[in-house]
């Protein structure tokens, strides 16, 4: 009874930012990498066309749920492993609702990307390893490997740390050989990453939930799992390279978002661990023990609920999408934006972004700011009749991110010249048609 | 109270949690304890001695509470009463907190309350008030923070020192870190949202920094902790390191540690920090006259011990006590309130009740107070998400030579009258508004100790081909 308890708790957890999304009236799918698969055209870089093949061909309630149900999938998975591992059942129990409760969980089981089919993939390999079933493994974690540089780095290293501390063969060592090659040849080019550009107060904030971030970890948490890290230090000299391993992998999530997946489960652990050594103390303040573990409870609940809201309020909302339907049916014309917004401005609008994340020249990207900084107006209209720019779409992201005053460039010239007609505007977009002729 | 009560005024920040407090705007605010008990008084009473009183009485606790920590560290009635009593005129703790009402002196109340509280918490009654403290405490002020910062550098200490930790202490501290930091996501879970990273530098804008993290030189911040404290309390940090073995001193040191570093990296505004560590020296200073009267004692001049402490204490108020009236007398020069008191009159009896002012954001909570009228921007920047944006643009309309640029900005905030006082003039370098006279937008309306413009209503600014 308490076991359907606790599953039905956490089911309610997961669908949690999904259902206030829907009773917000928006049913727009959240995120944007869903609209690259739907457009079919721009697939994001780290990812499988076979994926924008399956996305695009489900229908529209699918999707909606599709998060939702490959995450109760990997929950099926992570008990079918922490069983495999031998898990006590206290422990067991724990490691579920710490896993549940994370907001990275709400993550995954809201946004449609490329972890909503890396993340199962991955636990049926890795539960097929434990079992010792290779030519299984193999199949799911080589499906991951291929997504991402990343996933295949971390799928080398599982394989070492399997093959050091569970089972030793000639075979693991093959597919140890197998994932290092396939990294070499598909992700070389991604060796030659530009780390000038990382921004370690950017890293920071979307290492946390609370600060906002769509795909972080609460602070609470993170909190639990380093006093976690310090009560397994007693097992350091005989699980020394595993230290190693999932610090590594710990830290690099803070660079590399798609690691996330994996540090959740390290997280997670390191949660499960404190929680039960603290659970099995002998506390001298017995009182004090039902109010630690309440508070505990209280902590990584309430990040989770909070978590809940940020969610069911990602972009694109339901102004925005009103905005983006007010010019599907105007006469045709380039979009001029923020190119993150470029796929779902595309899909709702039926009109063409000027850029979305693609890497472009440097003339065109020189010329793409320039419309958005010069306060020439006809330097702005010759720039945007060069790119057939008929629409700007202003968002207040891009008031904050663009432009440090409102009497500056573009967000001076569409509010003080009679080129740009307003066709509407609410707290979340305005849009703008530019008028040529009037141009003086 | 005495010197309090020789002023008309609280002192200028002061009205910004009075008015918060009024306005029962506690929701919105961390610090919610504070002002719900500051609203309780105010329901009870709105008289300027209660209110005053109100504003001393937590400060004047807080020395009794570094009679009772000295007292557990020295076992000596005498020097805890010294150390407590030097620490209440201690230069930056007596010039900066005299005549303030502020969430802070509940908040440093609670941060030493706690601390003796869990110095006696080995004893029965003492776990369970230190439990229900540590919860006012962590709903009351975000020094539990720090405080909790402070618990892990005290366990680290003992850690390293090999010092035997007790179990319920031990206990206690992991309920106080995670209770505390719970609530603290709690409280400032919008603010974390809005703010992102800035939250660790209080959202300020980068134009007010220096005001809020002066760097003063090294021989004021001396004078501020009133020197020997300073010197004692080093002495007894090295001799409790390296020397002998004190799981009590050894927590008092982790809160100096904690503070120095805070201070040093800028992540705890300089004054806060500066009288923590003033504090924190005056506790070690009750240790340290026991153990020179042990050393003394041991020495050919046994005789003259008391001489030589009578000597000490003479140089301690010579210091001490000159300093702190020197630096009272100037934080009451630099007020506020003096400057512009005439011309919020003023505005209080001739401005319309939905007039917005513009002045710069020190001055912002003095205008609502005494005239009730809406300002620009009051300098509460964390609960304001723009708090750049519009200190720029305040900082323009003052410092710009154009008309059509002033008058775009103040329609932009609604705003109808211009406070240009002798503060404003000294921050932003400026004799007068360079624009007023020029143009037929601004006419004079009050002049005194500061000056108030009027703006015309019908000033616009319009694009003309």
């Amino acid at each position: 009874m308490k076991k359907v308890a606790l599953y039905l708790f956490i089911i309610v957890l997961l669908v949690l930012p999904l259902l206030l999304r829907v009773t917000d009236a928006n049913l727009t799918l959240p995120g944007d990498d869903v609209y690259a698969y739907l457009l079919q055209e721009h697939v994001p870089g780290e990812t499988l066309p076979v994926l924008g093949n399956i996305i695009h061909n489900l229908p529209f309630i699918v999707l909606l749920f599709l998060p939702f149900a490959s995450i109760l999938i990997s929950f099926f998975l992570v008990m079918k492993i922490l069983k495999e591992l031998g898990i006590k059942k206290i422990y067991f129990f724990v490691f579920i609702l710490v896993f549940a409760l994370s907001p990275l969980t709400h993550s995954l089981a809201f946004f449609i990307d490329s972890n909503t089919f890396i993340f199962p993939f991955f636990l049926l390999g890795f539960f097929f390893l434990l079992r010792k079933n290779l030519f299984l493994a193999a199949i799911p974690l080589i499906f991951t490997s291929l997504i991402s540089p990343a996933h295949a780095v971390f799928n080398i290293f599982l394989v070492l740390i399997i093959k050091k501390y569970w089972f030793n063969s000639k075979k693991i060592n093959f597919l140890a050989v197998l994932f290092g090659l396939m990294f070499l040849l598909i992700h070389l080019r991604s060796l030659f990453l530009n780390f000038a550009d990382i921004n370690l107060q950017d890293i920071f904030i979307g290492f946390f939930s609370e600060f906002g971030s769509y795909f972080g970890f609460g602070i609470f948490e993170v909190f639990l799992a380093i006093f976690g890290f310090f009560a397994l230090m007693k097992f350091k000299k005989q699980y020394y390279s595993l230290f190693w391993f999932c610090g590594f992998v710990i830290l690099a999530s803070f660079f590399l978002p798609n690691l996330r997946i994996y540090s959740l489960l390290i997280i997670s652990f390191l949660n499960m661990t404190f929680l039960c050594y603290l659970y099995k103390w002998k506390w001298s303040l017995n009182w004090l023990k039902s109010l630690f573990f309440l508070t505990i409870f209280c902590g990584l609940l309430f990040a989770n609920l909070s978590n809940a809201v940020t969610l069911s309020k990602a972009p694109p909302s339901l102004e925005f999408v009103q905005g983006l339907d007010l010019i599907s049916g105007a006469p045709p014309g380039l979009i001029l934006t923020l190119q993150d917004y470029g796929d779902f401005v595309e899909f709702y609008s039926g009109k063409k972004p000027l850029l979305r994340q693609e890497e472009v020249s440097s003339g065109f990207f020189s010329d793409y700011l320039n419309m958005f900084y010069s306060t020439e107006l006809s330097e702005t209209l010759d720039i945007m009749k060069k790119y057939y720019i008929k629409y700007v779409v202003i968002t207040p992201e891009m008031k904050e991110k663009l432009w440090k005053r409102d009497d500056y460039g573009l967000i001076f010239l569409l509010n003080h010249s009679k080129c740009f007609k307003n066709l509407l505007s609410n707290d979340k977009v305005s849009v703008w048609e530019v008028d040529y002729a009037r141009e003086v | 109270m005495f010197f309090s009560l020789q002023i008309p005024f609280l002192s200028d920040d002061s009205y910004l949690h009075l008015e918060t407090s009024l306005e029962g705007g506690s929701a919105k605010t961390a610090n919610f304890v504070f002002y719900y008990f500051l609203a309780f008084i105010l329901f009870l009473s709105k008289n300027a001695v209660v209110i005053k009183l109100f504003s001393n009485i937590f400060f004047a606790l807080t020395s009794v509470m570094i009679y009772f920590i000295a007292l557990r560290l020295s076992k000596h009635r005498a020097f805890s009463f010294i150390a407590a009593l030097i620490s209440g005129f201690l230069p930056i703790f007596f010039s900066k907190t005299f005549n303030s009402l502020t969430p802070l002196s509940f908040g440093l109340f609670l941060l030493f309350f706690n601390i003796y509280a869990y110095l006696k918490s080995d004893k029965k009654p003492w776990n369970i008030i230190y439990v229900i403290s540590f919860v006012i405490f962590s709903f009351s002020h975000w020094l539990v923070i720090v405080y909790i910062l402070g618990l892990a550098v005290y366990h680290l200490l003992l850690r390293i020192e090999g010092i035997k930790q007790e179990k319920s202490e031990t206990e206690l501290s992991l309920f106080s870190i995670f209770f505390g930091l719970w609530a603290q996501i709690l409280l400032y879970k919008k603010v974390l949202l809005l703010h992102g990273i800035n939250v660790l530098t209080f959202n300020l804008p980068a134009k007010l920094f220096s005001t809020y993290f002066p760097a003063y030189s090294f021989s004021t911040i001396m004078t501020f902790l009133g020197i020997i404290p300073f010197i004692a309390g080093l002495y007894i940090i090295y001799k409790y390191s390296f020397e002998k073995k004190g799981r009590e001193i050894t927590f008092v040191i982790s809160f100096i540690a904690l503070f120095a570093l805070l201070f040093w990296l800028n992540f705890c505004f300089t004054d806060i920090a500066l009288i923590l560590l003033g504090l924190f020296f005056c506790i070690l200073l009750a240790r340290w006259f026991v153990d020179f009267i042990q050393f003394v004692k041991k020495t050919k001049s046994a005789k003259y011990v008391y001489l030589f402490l009578f000597m000490i204490l003479i140089l301690i108020a010579g210091i001490v006590i000159p300093a702190s009236l020197y630096y009272t007398n100037l934080n009451l020069k630099e007020s506020k309130a003096y400057k512009v008191f005439d011309s919020l009159e003023w505005i209080k009896y001739n401005a319309p009740g939905d007039a917005v002012i513009l002045s710069l954001p020190e001055e912002g909570p003095l205008i609502t107070f005494f005239t009730g009228r809406n300002v620009v921007m009051t300098n509460d920047f964390f609960n304001n998400p723009d708090a750049d944006k519009k200190l720029d643009d305040i900082y323009r309309i003052y410092k710009t030579r154009f008309a059509t640029e002033a008058v775009e900005l103040l329609n932009k905030y609604k705003v109808s009258y211009i406070l240009f006082s002798d503060n404003t003039k000294k921050e932003l370098g400026i004799d007068d508004l360079q624009y007023v006279d020029s143009s037929w937008c601004f006419s004079l309306g009050y002049e005194g100790n500061s000056k108030v413009y009027v703006k015309n209503p019908d000033c616009r600014l319009r694009v003309v081909k």
